[in-house]
C-alpha cells in the first residue's frame, strides 16, 4: 500500500499541510475531499515528487517497503503512480495520439502490446481514436480532461505489461495508482461515468482529490475530509455521507444551515 | 538568376544556424546565446584538422561535430545547469543564463583569438573547388538536414520526449521522462548541428575568423525569433526571407546595409505584429 505518514508542507514558510496521515491499498479507491484551500491539490503533488515536503511518503509492498521522498518524480511516474493536475496535463501542441504514445516513448513496450493497449482505450474513449490525429490543444476542455485521463490510463498500461513481460525493468515495484485532481471539474455527468466505468474496467487503483463532494464518495470506498491542512475525518464513504456535520459542511445536505447549528 | 541563388544560398546559411538554437530553445526555454561561439570552436577545429590531415574529409567532418558537442556541453555545464531550472522565459532566472551565457561567449571568442589571432584564416574548400560547388554542397546540406531534424522530431521515441518537454516540462516528468538525461541529449544534438553547420558554412565562405561565431549567433537569434522560438518551419521561412532581404539590400544600397536588415526585421516584426514569443511548439 501507499502510506503518507505525518505529511508536512509549506509554501515560502507558510504550512499548507500541518501533518497528513493516510494510506491507500492496492486496487483500492479512496476520495480526498474538503473546501478550496484546504491542501488536496499540494497532498497529490507531495505523492507525485513535484514539491518537497516533510514526513515520509512510502510504498509498503510484499517485497519491502520503499521511500518516495528521495525518488524524482519521473521515477514515481514510471512507479505507477500517475498524477493527473486539475489544469495542465495534456501536451497541447502534440497531437492526440503522440500525447497517449509518449508512455511508449519513455518504455521499450513492445509494438504488438501498444496496438492492443491503445484498442483497449479507445474501447472506451471512442472520440480519441476520431481525433488522433488532431492537435489536443484544439479539443474541448471536457475532451482535453477525457484526454488527460486517458493518458493516464494508458502509462499505466503500459508499466503494467512491461513489469508482466521483463520483471525489474522499472526499477522502483509497481503501484498502479492514479491521481485525479478534479476529474469532475468541466466533466458532464456521462462523461464521468464513462471515466469511472474505465477506471473498474482496467483494474486501477485512483485517489480522487474533489470539491465534488457528492461524486467523490459516490465512487470511491473510503474517504479522508481535510480542512486547512489536517484531517478532521477519514472513514468509508458510507459513514462520511452519515456524518452530518460534515454533510452540511461539504453541502450535501438541502438544509445544510439548520444541521450544522444543531450539531455544533 | 545569381541573386536568386545568392538569397537561397545566403538564407541557408542562417537557416543552419538557426535549427539547433531552435531545438536548444524548444527543449530547455533558454536562450543559449554562446551558440554562435559553439559554431566558432568547431570552425577552428575543423579548419585545424583539415591542416593536420588534408584531404581527409570524414577526419575533418568528425572532428568539427566533436569539437562543437564538446564545446556546447561545456557551456550547459558551466554556464547554464549551475544557475537551476529555467521553466519559463518570465522567471528572473532566464535573465542570468542570458548574461552568464554572453560571458561565456566572450570567453570563447578571446580564446580563440589568443590562439589564432584576431584575423581571418582560409578555411579549405574541402568538398568542392569552385565557389558553385560548395554552395551547391551548403544548400544541399541545409535541406538534408532540416529534413533529418524534422524526421527525428516527428518519427524517433526521442524525438517525441523531446516535443513533451518542450510542451510542458513538469507533465513530462510525471509521464516518467527522465528530462535532465534528455535535455543534455538536445545539448549536445544541438550543437553537434552547430559543428555542421559550421563545416558548410565555412567550407562555402571559404575563412574562419573569431568573430564569425557572434556575427552568425545574432543573425540566428533573429531567425529564431521573428520565426517563432521552437518552431522550426517558421524558421526556415525566415531564414530565407532574411536572406534574400540581405542580397536584396545588397544589391540595391550596397554591403554596408547588409547586417543591418535582419534587426529592422526584428524590429518591424516586434513592433507590428507585437507578437510574444512563440514558446513550446517544437515541430
Amino acid at each position: 500500500m501507499l502510506q503518507v505518514d505525518n505529511l508536512k508542507v509549506a509554501y515560502n514558510g507558510a504550512a499548507v499541510i500541518n501533518g497528513v496521515s493516510l494510506h491507500i491499498n492496492y486496487d483500492e479507491s479512496v476520495a480526498l475531499i474538503g473546501p478550496n484551500g484546504a491542501g488536496k491539490t499540494t497532498i497529490g503533488r507531495a505523492i507525485a515528487g513535484l514539491v518537497p515536503y516533510q514526513g515520509q511518503i512510502q510504498l509498503m509492498m510484499s517485497g519491502g517497503t520503499t521511500s518516495l521522498k528521495h525518488l524524482a518524480a519521473w521515477a514515481i511516474a514510471r512507479s505507477g503512480i500517475v498524477y493527473i493536475s486539475e489544469s495542465t496535463s495534456i501536451y497541447e501542441s502534440l497531437s492526440v495520439a503522440d500525447n497517449l504514445l509518449v508512455a511508449c516513448a519513455v518504455l521499450s513496450t513492445a509494438r504488438a502490446a501498444k496496438s492492443v493497449m491503445l484498442t483497449n482505450l479507445y474501447a472506451h474513449f471512442p472520440f480519441l481514436r476520431d481525433r488522433s490525429e488532431q492537435r489536443a490543444g484544439t479539443l474541448s476542455g471536457g475532451q482535453k480532461k477525457l484526454l488527460a485521463i486517458a493518458r493516464g490510463l494508458f502509462l499505466i498500461q503500459c508499466l503494467k505489461t512491461l513489469s508482466l513481460e521483463h520483471p525489474g525493468s522499472v526499477g522502483a515495484p509497481l503501484f498502479p495508482l492514479l491521481i485525479l485532481d478534479e476529474p469532475s471539474h468541466g466533466l458532464s455527468p456521462q462523461a464521468l461515468d464513462t471515466v469511472r466505468q474505465a477506471l473498474r474496467d482496467l483494474n486501477v487503483a485512483f485517489l480522487l482529490i474533489e470539491q465534488m463532494a457528492r461524486f467523490a464518495l459516490n465512487i470511491c470506498r473510503r474517504a479522508y475530509v481535510l480542512r486547512n491542512g489536517v484531517v478532521v475525518m477519514s472513514d468509508f464513504s458510507e459513514a462520511v455521507c452519515e456524518n452530518a456535520l460534515l454533510r452540511s459542511y461539504l453541502g450535501l445536505s438541502a438544509d445544510r444551515a439548520s444541521t450544522l447549528w444543531t450539531k455544533s | 538568376m545569381d541573386q536568386i541563388v545568392n538569397s537561397l544560398a545566403v538564407g541557408c546559411t542562417y537557416l543552419l544556424i538557426a535549427l539547433g538554437f531552435n531545438l536548444i530553445f524548444g527543449v530547455q526555454r533558454i536562450v543559449n546565446l554562446a551558440y554562435g561561439e559553439i559554431f566558432m570552436v568547431a570552425a577552428y577545429a575543423a579548419a585545424w584538422s583539415a591542416r593536420a590531415a588534408p584531404g581527409q574529409v570524414a577526419l575533418i567532418i568528425s572532428s568539427a561535430i566533436i569539437a562543437a558537442a564538446a564545446a556546447g556541453l561545456s557551456v550547459y555545464l558551466c554556464a547554464i545547469k549551475p544557475l537551476g531550472e529555467v521553466t519559463n522565459v518570465n522567471s528572473p532566472r532566464h535573465l542570468s543564463v542570458i548574461v552568464s551565457t554572453i560571458g561565456f561567449s566572450i570567453v570563447l571568442q578571446n580564446a580563440a583569438i589568443l590562439k589564432f589571432g584576431a584575423y581571418p584564416q582560409r578555411f579549405p574548400r574541402f568538398l568542392g573547388d569552385s565557389v558553385i560547388a560548395s554552395t551547391v554542397w551548403m544548400m544541399i546540406g541545409a535541406v538534408c538536414i532540416l529534413f533529418a531534424v524534422h524526421m527525428a522530431l516527428r518519427h524517433t521515441r526521442a524525438g517525441l520526449r523531446l516535443r513533451a518537454i518542450a510542451d510542458n516540462p513538469e507533465l513530462a516528468l510525471c509521464t516518467g521522462i527522465r528530462t535532465d538525461h534528455d535535455k543534455l541529449l538536445a545539448v549536445i544534438f544541438s550543437s553537434a548541428l552547430a559543428g555542421v553547420a559550421a563545416l558548410l558554412i565555412c567550407q562555402q565562405i571559404g575563412v574562419v575568423s573569431p568573430f564569425i561565431g557572434s556575427l552568425y549567433g545574432f543573425k540566428a537569434l533573429v531567425v529564431v525569433i521573428v520565426g517563432g522560438l521552437g518552431n522550426m518551419r517558421g524558421a526556415a521561412f525566415v531564414a530565407l526571407v532574411l536572406g534574400s532581404a540581405e542580397v536584396a539590400t545588397t544589391v540595391w544600397l550596397g554591403s554596408n546595409y547588409r547586417d543591418g536588415v535582419a534587426f529592422a526585421l526584428l524590429i518591424g516584426v516586434l513592433i507590428f505584429r507585437n507578437r510574444r514569443f512563440h514558446l513550446g511548439q517544437l515541430r
